[in-house]
């Protein structure tokens, strides 16, 4: 027995071991890094599908023909200083300065609500245009264009409606004066991988 | 202690600055017609994976985290980007297909 333990002990010291804190993170940081990866594991799905289907297309509607590319850089732009912002807050929250962490955390709630207000505003006129998730009406022979892109930017907005959700939870926490930076950060990283996943979409399916 | 705090926010200001650089980029290099569709997506793909390297390390904070961290969020992300490759050969347009059968 005493020298199980101590082959144990043996093992926990070696670098790849991992000891009591292998990744030197709170465990709720910890958590949230596995989630991103899962998810992030979905919106690689995504891509890669929306990839194939690209390749294998007979043609490809343009897409500055068919959005505002305007409201798009529009849109990344505010997701972008977003999560700038939301950096500053958690930099904030982590030295305590918690009226300036409130405050950035309002700003990236507005961004975020600006980029879901402007995307809603897109969708709207989209299927207004006859646009289904089967019926491509700018290229009736392509489906696989609007069935990317509903299901893409459907995926990422919900995303984001969550995170605007994440936040606003853990602003009104911090206004109840219950929160710590861990937390705060926490929110972020969900955030800014938000911020990731549309550098992805923007890239790949409103500029390729 | 004021210029500390300000020290602190500087680097997420300039990481913002250098986002909507490689953005402006990205549109520019869309934007060109005349540009070869490899190149285009060669460049945009560069761009891209500059820019999340970016918000990782700055905004999420990678580049002061254990690289065991690191490590582990990466790994399975890129594995899996290459696994889906070996179906291409099988399943390459069955998206296409279904949706076209339609």
């Amino acid at each position: 027995m005493e020298a199980t333990i101590g082959e144990q002990e043996r093992i926990l010291a070696s670098p790849w071991g991992g000891g009591s804190n292998p990744f030197g993170t709170s465990w709720g940081k910890f958590m949230m890094w596995i989630f991103i990866v899962s998810d992030a594991l979905t919106f690689v799905a995504f891509i890669i599908a929306y990839g194939f289907m690209r390749l294998t297309a007979p043609a490809w509607p343009a897409q500055d023909e068919v959005f505002s590319m305007y409201l798009i850089t529009f849109m990344t732009f505010a997701l972008i200083s977003s999560s700038c912002v939301m950096a500053i807050a958690v930099g904030a929250a982590q030295q305590g300065r918690k009226s300036e962490a409130v405050k950035y955390l309002w700003l990236t709630i507005i961004g975020g609500t600006i980029f879901l207000g402007s995307q809603a505003y897109e969708w709207y006129h989209f299927i207004e245009e006859g646009a289904r998730l089967w019926f491509n009406p700018f290229m009736p022979e392509v489906p696989q264009f609007t069935a990317a892109f509903f299901v893409m930017t459907g995926f990422h907005g919900f995303h984001v409606f969550t995170g605007l959700v994440l936040l606003l939870y853990t602003v009104i926490r911090a206004h109840m004066g219950k929160y710590t930076g861990d937390r705060v950060e926490i929110a972020g990283l969900y955030w800014h991988f938000i911020d990731v996943v549309w550098v992805f979409i923007f890239a790949f399916f409103y500029l390729l | 202690m004021s210029e500390a705090v300000h020290h602190g926010y500087g680097i997420y200001w300039k990481t913002w600055i250098w986002l909507l650089v490689m953005t402006t980029l990205a549109l520019v290099v869309g934007s060109v017609d005349a540009m070869p569709g490899g190149l285009k997506a060669l460049l945009l793909v560069g761009i891209t994976l500059a820019k999340v390297g970016v918000i990782g390390a700055f905004f999420m904070h990678l580049r002061s985290e254990k690289l065991d961290l690191v490590l582990i969020t990466f790994t399975p992300i890129i594995l899996a980007i290459i696994f889906y490759f070996f179906i291409w050969w099988d399943a390459g347009d069955s998206t296409s297909r279904i949706l076209t059968l339609r």
